[in-house]
């Protein structure tokens, strides 16, 4: 118990983002910190403010639980969904792995330290939605003390089972891995594979939903007492318990319910350590092997490597090379830009016929091309500002940075090489959407055409961005591939920028469906104008911010 | 030439690693850059090559002042950093040719230069083969190629022997000798001392980031006024403060 403590503590030490040298790093890392706090407020807000509206017409029919129990399954979904993910890199891929493993420590023992921090970090997550959502039910019902004390158990117990079942997905996939030879490749594939498991999730709940008929709703509606609560809950064990605890406060049955989730969870936690024991070591040994049957050139690919290219060439086939060939960057940087369009394939094939039906007729005739302009090129900021690849260009590199300083290539080249990458999966993934959008809704081929010439400064916009916090606030430090991409705050502030510049484009699109021309056309305008003001900037600076980032 | 005059550096403010370091290396001869753990040694090459700078003096690389053009006094150095895991998931041969495209290394000198090195360093073999496969050695070796194939005027390697198996390592020497006989530059830090006392024209001892001698051997001797080993003169220059 005390080594598990103990490593806890370690680990716990040694993800939070390390201390940046300098007082002036550290003040800037800070005031980032509380820009990206201070941006995630407007998300918040608005649940908070639904929750809010919501309330009362659902307590008029005696239904608000059932905001608990949406709230508390979908928190427990996203958790168990992006869990996957995590728990693989923490457990499996994280760099300490190798130095864990000769001491003297117990599978339960490291992977209890790993669960723990992970669900630390799981803790911050609910703080977006569970957390609103909680607080807004307290105080719209009006609840007294035991609530929120109630509510402080729920948060604190909801995460665990999630995460449980998220880690015993990822050991019987990774235990796999060390009978596979290409590990790399293999977990490429896992993660592929962990995405399909969770669109496959997502596609199966809409199938449960579409299979209740609307006369179930109606009859579950009438019955009150929160009995469409009880329906939410189902789809995770265990929800149901927590959202008995919160809605019957007042009575000691609000405080037993709460015991018994606690003692589910438990169980559960037991189940994790007992499969853990035998499972952990099994996918965690052998974990940095690569495949390496010896293979001298043949003489054509000695040929090959005869030919020179120029500077920009080589830093971009590195950069590509190395992309693809990391796991954690392949999944964040280059697979987020290929899932747009899997999702609306997905989402179009399971919807119900006649609502695709309506959606083409609706595209087909109302929509002018002007709107569609300006909605693709909200999508397009979209779709772009959510791919790391740029916003992470400096931070992959990590402890290998300092080969940037003494290589002989101008800095500003290779931000470029980073660019361009960064720019080329974006707009593939986004004209693949456009490819795709276009066969389902027959859009003339003059349409697509211009529709991707518009979006190009769309597209650009977020590559450029991205490079530019990055440069700022780079994330060299870390002991995990993962990290460079996932906890990286240029990533999520890119996302709050690039997000609400896409979102406040649609909403136009939408609003001002007949204003003509003159929105689209602005918007194509003032994104160039961003853009060459950007790269400007990169241009004129880059190389200076670059120079000044510490090795 | 390498000529560094006045040089200080200290990590976050606090820490002074190069503590004022004026020192010349002359072009045509070996020297050795010896010093204890934390002496200053990975922090003074680490501003010779760009990738620290210094709070202030002067570093000149053949003549050209290294922050007026850091590009043409990179493309003079080859450099051997002392942690060989870079590049990991490049195979050899891509991460060959990718510091051949960035030094601008084309023609016929290209091919030549890897088969070359390869097959005296006996990695032609596993060339084909992810870096992140290689052994601790082989990795040294391969990043020892790499900064080998632009033939470099200067030469910066940050304890290069260690690791290596007594054949590369001889081999290593072998080759360092015959550039300097060349007219090249070869500056390189080592702990291991008979190498140093065999291989050097001239050593340089830094101690808590300040230079203690600058010389040959046959000058330190002389200083010592006893025939004594250079392990033994190292262990009494730094013993004392
Ligand atoms: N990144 C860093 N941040 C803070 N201090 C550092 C850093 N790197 C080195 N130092 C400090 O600078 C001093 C010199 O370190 P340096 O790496 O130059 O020593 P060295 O002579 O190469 O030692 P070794 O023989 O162990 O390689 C040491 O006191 C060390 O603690
Ligand atoms: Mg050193």
């Amino acid at each position: 118990m005390n080594r598990y403590l103990a490593l806890s503590r370690i680990l716990l030490k040694s993800s939070i983002t390390p201390p940046a040298s300098g007082r002036h790093e550290r003040t800037k890392t800070a005031l980032l910190m509380l820009f990206v706090a201070v941006s995630m407020l407007p998300l918040v807000a608005a649940l908070a403010l639904t929750v809010s509206k919501l309330y009362d017409p659902l307590a008029a029919i005696g239904q608000q639980g059932v905001l608990l129990g949406f709230g508390c399954a979908i928190s427990g979904l996203i958790i168990f969904i992006f869990g996957i993910f995590y728990t693989i890199n923490v457990y499996y891929f994280a760099q300490d792995v190798e130095f864990l493993l000769p001491l003297p420590l117990k599978a339960g023992e490291i992977l209890g330290a790993k669960f723990t921090i992970t669900l630390l970090f799981e803790y911050l997550t609910q703080l977006l939605i569970l957390a609103p959502l909680l607080v807004t039910f307290g105080i719209r019902s009006g609840a007294g003390l035991s609530y929120y004390l109630l509510a402080a158990g729920v948060y604190l117990s909801l995460p665990v089972i999630p995460l449980v079942l998220a880690s015993l997905l990822a050991m019987a996939l990774m235990s796999y891995s060390s009978i596979a030879s290409h590990k790399d490749r293999f977990r490429i594939w896992a993660g592929g594979l962990g995405l399909i498991a969770a669109l496959g999730v997502q596609f199966a709940m809409q199938k449960v939903m579409a299979g209740r008929k609307p006369e179930d709703f109606v009859r579950l509606l009438q019955e009150g007492k929160n009995s469409l609560a009880d329906w939410a809950v189902q789809l995770f064990p265990g929800v149901r318990l927590a959202v008995k605890a919160l809605l019957q406060q007042g009575a000691a049955a609000g405080w037993l319910n709460l015991v018994l989730f606690l003692l589910l969870t438990g169980l559960f936690i037991l189940i994790l350590r007992l499969a853990g024991g035998a499972l952990y070591f099994r996918g965690a040994v052998g974990g940095s092997e690569s495949y390496a049957a010896h293979r001298a050139l043949n003489a054509a690919e000695m040929a090959e490597a005869g030919r020179s290219g120029g500077q920009l060439g080589a830093l971009i086939l590195k950069e590509i090379r190395l992309l693809v060939r990391t796991p954690a960057f392949f999944m964040n940087c280059v697979l987020v830009n290929f899932i747009w369009p899997v999702m609306i394939l997905f989402v179009m094939t399971s919807g119900e016929q006649e609502d695709i039906e309506g959606l083409r007729r609706l595209v087909g005739s109302n929509v002018s091309l002007a709107t569609l302009l300006l909605a693709g090129i909200g999508a397009a900021l979209l779709v772009a500002g959510v791919s790391g690849a740029s916003a992470s260009g400096i931070s992959r590199e990590g402890s290998q940075f300092f080969t940037s300083k003494y290589l002989p290539a101008p800095y500003l080249t290779q931000l470029k090489a980073k660019m361009t990458v960064a720019f080329l999966l974006a707009l593939a993934g986004f004209a693949l959407l456009l490819g795709v959008l276009a066969v389902l809704f027959q859009l003339p081929a003059a349409a697509i055409g211009l529709l991707l010439l518009a979006t190009l400064p769309a597209i650009a916009f977020p590559v450029l961005a991205g490079m530019l916090l990055d440069v700022h606030f780079p994330k060299l430090v870390w002991d995990n591939e993962y990290r460079a991409v996932k906890q990286n705050m240029s990533i999520v502030l890119l996302m709050v920028i690039s997000g609400l510049a896409g979102a406040a484009c649609i909403w136009m699109a939408l609003r001002y469906s007949a204003a003509g021309w003159t929105p689209a056309v602005t918007a194509v305008l003032l994104l160039m104008a961003v853009d060459a003001g950007l790269y400007f900037m990169l241009a004129k600076k880059g190389a200076d911010w670059l120079a000044a980032i510490s090795a | 030439m390498i000529e560094l005059v006045q040089v200080n550096k200290s990590y976050s403010g606090k820490v002074k690693a190069v503590d004022d370091l004026t020192l010349t290396v002359p072009a045509g001869e070996i020297v050795g850059f010896l010093g204890p753990n934390g002496a200053g040694k990975t922090t003074t090459l680490k501003m010779l090559t760009g990738i620290l700078n210094p709070d202030s003096g002067s570093i000149r690389i053949n003549g050209l002042e290294l922050h007026r053009e850091p590009i043409r006094v990179k493309e003079q150095i080859g450099f051997v950093p002392d942690s060989p895991d870079i590049f990991l998931r490049l195979k050899g041969i891509e991460y060959l040719r990718f510091m051949a495209d960035l030094y601008r290394v084309g023609g016929a000198e290209r091919r030549q230069r890897i088969e070359e090195y390869t097959a005296r360093f006996e990695m032609a073999e596993v060339l084909g083969n992810k870096i992140q496969s290689y052994s601790h050695g082989m990795r040294q070796k391969i990043v020892l190629i790499g900064a080998l194939l632009h033939d470099p005027a200067v030469w910066i390697l940050d304890e290069p022997l260690t690791g290596l198996d007594p054949k590369s390592s001889f081999l290593l020497k072998e080759i360092l000798r015959s550039e300097a006989g060349k007219g090249k530059t070869v500056f390189f830090s080592t702990h291991v001392l008979d190498v140093a006392e065999r291989l050097c024209d001239r050593v340089a001892i830094i101690h808590k980031g300040r230079l203690l001698f600058d010389g040959t051997i046959a000058a330190m001797r002389d200083h010592f006024k006893a025939d004594e080993s250079l392990e033994k003169m190292f262990l009494e220059m730094t013993e004392d403060e």
